[in-house]
C-alpha cells in the first residue's frame, strides 16, 4: 500500500496555525518509515491524515490531497481499506463491545466479515504473537497499560492490515515486549506491508526503521537513512532527539559522524572492541561497581546513614493484595524507601507495579500486611489524607485533569492545603516555568497536545512540593525535550531531599534520575538494589552513559550522562 | 463457572427484565407490586444476578424514605395508628408502597440485567438474527454508557482525591465535592464521545458490510419457552388490566 500526499495542510478547529503545513511525501510499501520531531512537529497529525481520520474525525480544515494507492483515504473507515491505526493512548481504542481479551481481538476481523474459521485462527495467532494467551479470558479494561497496548496491536494484527500506522507503539511496553513488537513490525514490512511509526524513541527505531522523516512546525525538514541522520548535526537543530549514545557523544564534544550505539561509542572512545552485549553482569564488572549485600540491598554509605536517621517515606510490610476475588496481584511485598531516595519500580507488564503505587497512595487497601506512607498507616485513611505531602502521577494522567486552566489545575492541591494566595502564585509560576508550561498557563488542559497534557499533570502534583512523589510511567509518550525536562525535574526534587518512587521502562530515565531499583515479578519483589544492578540486565537496555561509565571505571555517583560527558571531554 | 443468567441467551435475559418492568407498570395495587418485587429478587438471586438486588436497594432506599415521609407521614386521608405512636395516612402508605415497589422492580431488573449483560454475546446474537448492526450497536452503547460514565467519574474522583479533594466524611463534605466532579465529568464525557468515535473508526465498527458471527449464543428450547412465557404473562396482565 502506497501513501502519497501533495500540498497537504491540516489545521485543527479554532487554531490559526497549520499542524501540517505543506507536506509532499511518498511512502512505499515493504519498509518501515519513521516519523519524528519535537513537540508540535505534526507527526501524529500526519499519521491521522494517512489514516483518513484528520480532519474527518478530528475536525478542522484540510488542503491538498492524501492518497492511498491513488484513492482518497478520507471517505471510508481505515480498517476497511486495510489500514491499521494505533493512537498514542491505546485504551481509548478499546471497542467497548467485548467482555474478554479474546473477543476484543476478534472485533476487527468480525466487522470485516472474514470467514469464521479464519477469524478463530487469526485471533489465536495474534494472541500468541503478542503473548496474550494467559490473558485471553480477562476483561479488556482490567489490563495494565502495557498489556492494553499489546492487546490493541494484537487486535490490529488479527485484521491482517496492509498498512500499519502506529503512534508511539512502544510507550508502555516493557523491554521484552518492545523487542517483540519491533520484530513484528520488521516481519510485517518484510511481508510487503507499509509500516509508518511516529515515535520519539530513537534507540528503538534505529533497529527497525528503513527511512527517517523529521518534521518541524508541520513541515518535513529531514528525510533519509536513519543511520546517517541520527549521527549528524542536522537532527539536533530540529529539536528531535537522537540515540542515547549519540546524545552522550554530542555532549562529550565528539563531532559528527557520531556513534549511534553503545558498542560504537565504546569503540570510539577507547579504540578497543567493546564488551559484547550480554557480557558478564554488573557484579563482576569491576571494583567500582556498586557493592550489593546478600539481600541485594544497596550498601551505599550515605544511603545507610539516611536510613538510620529518618523514618521511611514509604514502608510496606508483608503486603498482599488482590482485586476482589481475582488472583493475587501482590504477594508478601516488604520494603522501605527513605527520604531523599529515588527508586525505580521495574517489571514486566502486569507484574503489579501500578497496584503497588495505588496502595502507597491509599487508593487501595492491602488484603493483608501494612502500608505506611509518610509515617502514617494507610489502613482507614484515604488518598486525600496524604495530599499534598504525597503526590501521585497516574499512568494516563491526561485523562485525569479536571480544572478549567493549566494554572488552576496546578493551584488546586496547594489551595486545598491552605496555602496563602501569594505562596500558591509563586509555587505555580515556578513549577510551570520548570516544565516549560508558562505560555500555556491560561489554556484549558484538554486543548493541549498529549505530551504537554502529561506535563501539566506532573506540574499539578509537583506544585505543592510533595515529600513523596509517586510516578507511573512519567516519560511515556513524551518527546525527547519533554523527557529531558522530566529527568531534570525529578533530579531536582531528589536534590531537595524529596522521595521519588517511579514505575518506568525507560532505562535512560531510570539511570539519569533514579538511584535504586526494585523489580517486581508475579507480585513478588525479586530484586532490590542499586539502579545499576537493575538496568544492567537483559530485561532493560543499558544506557550509553552507564556503558561508558562501566568501561571507564566511574563510580555510581558519577555515571550520569552529564558527568560521563564531562569526563570524556576532559580526556 | 458462569451463572444461569450468564449462560442464558442474551435476548432471554432482556425479555425477562423488560417483562418485569412492564408488569411493574401494569399491576395496580400495592400488594401486587410488592409481590412482584419479591419475585424479582428471587429471579435475580436464583439466576446469579444477585448483585443487582443489592445495587437496586442502594438506589431505591433513599426514595422509599422520601415517599414514606411525604405520603405516609404527611399525606392526607384516613389515618391509622403508627406502631411507635402517632398516626400515618393509610392511602399515603398504600401509594408509597406501590410506587416504592414499582421503582424497586424497575431498578433491580435493570441493574440485574446490566450485571449479566455481555455486549459481545448480545451483538453476536443480534448479528445472527440479522438485526441492523447500527441499531444493535446503539443498544449496546447505551447499555454500556452508564458503566463508562462511572469509570470516568471514578478516574476523576481518584485524581481529585490524590490532590486533596475531600469526598468522604460528613454529608456536607460529600455534597461540596459533587459540583467539583460534575463539570469535569461533563467535559470528560464530551471528550469520551470523541474517543469513542476514534474506537468506532479504527476498529471497523462503522463498516457497513456484512459481519461474521463467530460464536452465536445457543438459543435453547428453554430460552424460547421462557421468552414466550414472559410475553404471555405480560399480555395477560395488560388484558386483565384493560378489562378490569
Amino acid at each position: 500500500m502506497r501513501f502519497a500526499t501533495r500540498g497537504l495542510r491540516v489545521r485543527y478547529p479554532a487554531q490559526e496555525q497549520w499542524a501540517i503545513d505543506g507536506v509532499d511525501i511518498d511512502i512505499a510499501p515493504g519498509e518501515v518509515t519513521w516519523l519524528t520531531g519535537a513537540l508540535g512537529s505534526g507527526t501524529s497529525t500526519l499519521l491521522l491524515a494517512f489514516a483518513g481520520l484528520s480532519p474527518r474525525l478530528t475536525g478542522g480544515d484540510r488542503e491538498g490531497t492524501v492518497l492511498c494507492d491513488d484513492a482518497d483515504v478520507s471517505l471510508t473507515t481505515p480498517l476497511s481499506q486495510g489500514i491499521a491505526y494505533l493512537g498514542p493512548s491505546p485504551s481509548l481504542q478499546i471497542s467497548g463491545i467485548a467482555k474478554t481479551v479474546r473477543d476484543e481481538i476478534a472485533v476487527g476481523p468480525m466487522n470485516l466479515g472474514r470467514p469464521r474459521e479464519q477469524i478463530v485462527l487469526a485471533v489465536a495467532s495474534a494472541m500468541q504473537q503478542l503473548r496474550l494467551d494467559h490473558l485471553a479470558a480477562r476483561a479488556p479494561d482490567s489490563l495494565s497499560g502495557g498489556e492494553t497496548q499489546r492487546l490493541l496491536l494484537a487486535s490490529l494484527l488479527a485484521a491482517s492490515p496492509r498498512a500499519w500506522l502506529l503512534d508511539e507503539p512502544f510507550s508502555a511496553l516493557d523491554h521484552a515486549s518492545a523487542r517483540h513488537v519491533q520484530q513484528l513490525l520488521r516481519a510485517r514490512a518484510a511481508a510487503g506491508a507499509t509500516v509508518v511509526v511516529a515515535c520519539d524513541d530513537a534507540d528503538a527505531m534505529l533497529e527497525v526503521a528503513d527511512r527517517m522523516i523529521v518534521m518541524q512546525h508541520g513541515r518535513i525538514v529531514l528525510d533519509g537513512d536513519p543511520t546517517d541522520l541520527l549521527a549528524g548535526d542536522a537532527i539536533l537543530a530540529t529539536g528531535s532527539g537522537t540515540t542515547d549514545a549519540a546524545t552522550l557523544a554530542h555532549d562529550a564534544g565528539i563531532p559528527a559522524v557520531r556513534p549511534l550505539t553503545r558498542r560504537q561509542l565504546l569503540q570510539t572512545i577507547s579504540g578497543a572492541p567493546a564488551r559484547a552485549a550480554g557480557a558478564p553482569r554488573l557484579a563482576s564488572v569491576g571494583d567500582t561497581a556498586v557493592a550489593a549485600d546478600a539481600t541485594g540491598l544497596a550498601t551505599d554509605a550515605s544511603l545507610g546513614a539516611r536510613r538510620v536517621l529518618r523514618q521511611p517515606s514509604l514502608q510496606m510490610s508483608n503486603v498482599r493484595f488482590a482485586y476482589g476475588d481475582g488472583p493475587r496481584v501482590l504477594d508478601d511485598v516488604s520494603f522501605e524507601i527513605h527520604p531523599g531516595e529515588a527508586v525505580g519500580l521495574f517489571g514486566a507488564n502486569g507484574a503489579g507495579k501500578s497496584t503497588l503505587l495505588r496502595l502507597a497512595m491509599a487508593l487501595e487497601q492491602p488484603t493483608s500486611g501494612t502500608v505506611t506512607t509518610l509515617g502514617a498507616r494507610t489502613a482507614g485513611r484515604h488518598p486525600e489524607d496524604f495530599s499534598p505531602r504525597a503526590g501521585f502521577l497516574f499512568q494516563q494522567p491526561e485523562r485525569q485533569l479536571f480544572a478549567a486552566s493549566v494554572r488552576t489545575e496546578c493551584a488546586l492541591a496547594p489551595r486545598l492545603a491552605g496555602w496563602s494566595a501569594s505562596r500558591i502564585e509563586a509555587a505555580v509560576a515556578a513549577v510551570l516555568a520548570e516544565l516549560g508550561l508558562t505560555e500555556t498557563a491560561e489554556e484549558h488542559p484538554y486543548d493541549l497536545p498529549l505530551p504537554r497534557r502529561r506535563l501539566v499533570a506532573l506540574a499539578a502534583i509537583l506544585a505543592a512540593d510533595p515529600e513523596l512523589v509517586l510516578l507511573d510511567e512519567p516519560t511515556a509518550a513524551l518527546d525527547f525535550a519533554s523527557r529531558e525536562l522530566v529527568i531534570r525535574v525529578v533530579r531536582e526534587r531528589v536534590r531537595r531531599g524529596r522521595t521519588v518512587l517511579a514505575i518506568t521502562h525507560d532505562a535512560t530515565f531510570a539511570h539519569e534520575a533514579l538511584r535504586r531499583g526494585m523489580v517486581l515479578e508475579h507480585g513478588h519483589v525479586v530484586h532490590d538494589g542499586p539502579i545499576r544492578s537493575v538496568i544492567d540486565d537483559e530485561r532493560m537496555v543499558r544506557p550509553a552513559a552507564l556503558a561508558v561509565a562501566l568501561a571507564l571505571g566511574l563510580s555510581p555517583g558519577s555515571d550520569r550522562r552529564d558527568e560521563v560527558a564531562r569526563t570524556l571531554r576532559s580526556r | 463457572m458462569s451463572s444461569l443468567a450468564q449462560r442464558a441467551h442474551p435476548f432471554t435475559n432482556g425479555a425477562v427484565a423488560m417483562a418485569l418492568i412492564a408488569l411493574a407498570l401494569v399491576l395496580p395495587s400495592a400488594s401486587q407490586t410488592a409481590v412482584l418485587y419479591l419475585c424479582t429478587i428471587l429471579i435475580a438471586w436464583s439466576t446469579g444476578a444477585g448483585s443487582g438486588v443489592r445495587r437496586g436497594l442502594v438506589a431505591v432506599v433513599p426514595i422509599w424514605v422520601l415517599l414514606f415521609l411525604l405520603q405516609g407521614v404527611l399525606g392526607d386521608g384516613p389515618r391509622i395508628a403508627a406502631p411507635w405512636g402517632g398516626t400515618l395516612s393509610e392511602p399515603g402508605l398504600q401509594w408509597a408502597l406501590s410506587q416504592g415497589s414499582r421503582l424497586a422492580v424497575i431498578a433491580t431488573a435493570s441493574l440485574a440485567f446490566a450485571r449479566v449483560f455481555d455486549p459481545h454475546r448480545f451483538l453476536q446474537a443480534a448479528i445472527a438474527r440479522r438485526w441492523p448492526f447500527g441499531f444493535a450497536f446503539l443498544l449496546v452503547a447505551t447499555l454500556d454508557a452508564a458503566h463508562r460514565l462511572g469509570e470516568q467519574a471514578r478516574r476523576l474522583r481518584e485524581a481529585q482525591r490524590t490532590r486533596g479533594v475531600r469526598v468522604t466524611g460528613s454529608v456536607a463534605a460529600r455534597m461540596r465535592a459533587v459540583p467539583a466532579l460534575v463539570f469535569p465529568l461533563l467535559l470528560a464525557s464530551l471528550t469520551e464521545a470523541d474517543d469513542r468515535a476514534l474506537a468506532l473508526e479504527t476498529r471497523g465498527l462503522m463498516i457497513t458490510g456484512p459481519r461474521t458471527v463467530i460464536d452465536p449464543p445457543r438459543d435453547t428450547a428453554m430460552d424460547r419457552t421462557v421468552r414466550w412465557l414472559v410475553l404471555l404473562v405480560v399480555a395477560a396482565a395488560i388484558a386483565w388490566r384493560i378489562r378490569g
